[in-house]
């Protein structure tokens, strides 16, 4: 198998930048196929477990 | 669990709503009230400040997750436990990035929604607290 001509290590575009790549991921989680997977209840507890649990505030 | 405070209960299906309000009498939680949409949630929760909201997602007018985004306008601290048929990823997301307290599928079988309200009750406001 050939190898590309470019030598390596030498980046000759940079096509995305982090902040892009995450909002890309955000708009994916929203929209796609990952958005409209099922959770079940075990995962569900999970996630939200993962969360610190916040104390409502007192009331007075 | 020795919760006093206050209920309220949103769904658009008066059965389901009368099936949660039992559920929630079994934690011995008797401040119950009822609403049967975002906008008639959002009025109520503005006027009597329950302790803790259950939360249906798929409602005519605004839904669930919108009702959240209000509710915590109105009290960033509010306890909104989110008790839905709707179980996708983003809707579970959005729930967690709104500040939701819990998110509980209807299709759990009631011991395991009693003990998850429970959990999260208990998490909110401690396991001997008495709200009024």
């Amino acid at each position: 198998m050939s190898m590309p001509d470019a030598p390596i290590g030498l980046v000759k575009e940079v096509r995305y930048s982090l902040p892009m790549l995450l909002e890309e991921l955000k708009a994916e989680r929203a929209v796609g196929a990952f958005a409209s997977e099922k959770l079940d209840q075990t995962e569900i507890g999970k996630l939200f477990k993962a969360k610190a649990p916040r104390r409502a505030k007192p009331k007075k | 669990m020795n919760f006093k405070g206050s209920i309220l209960i949103v769904d658009d299906e008066p059965h389901i709503r009368k099936f949660v309000a039992l559920i929630v009498r079994t934690l011995g939680i008797t401040a119950v009230t009822e609403a049967a949409d975002g906008e008639d949630a959002i009025a109520r929760f503005a006027a009597d400040h329950p302790d803790v909201v259950l939360l249906d997602v798929n409602m005519p007018r605004i839904d669930g997750l919108e009702t959240l985004r209000r509710i915590k306008e109105v009290d960033p601290d509010a306890v909104v436990i989110m008790l839905t048929s709707l179980a996708n990823r983003a809707s579970v997301d959005r729930a967690l990035d709104l500040g939701a307290a819990n998110y509980i599928r209807k299709d759990t079988p009631k011991e395991e929604i009693i003990r998850s309200l429970a959990e999260t009750i208990d998490a909110a406001f401690g396991p001997g607290d008495n709200q009024t």
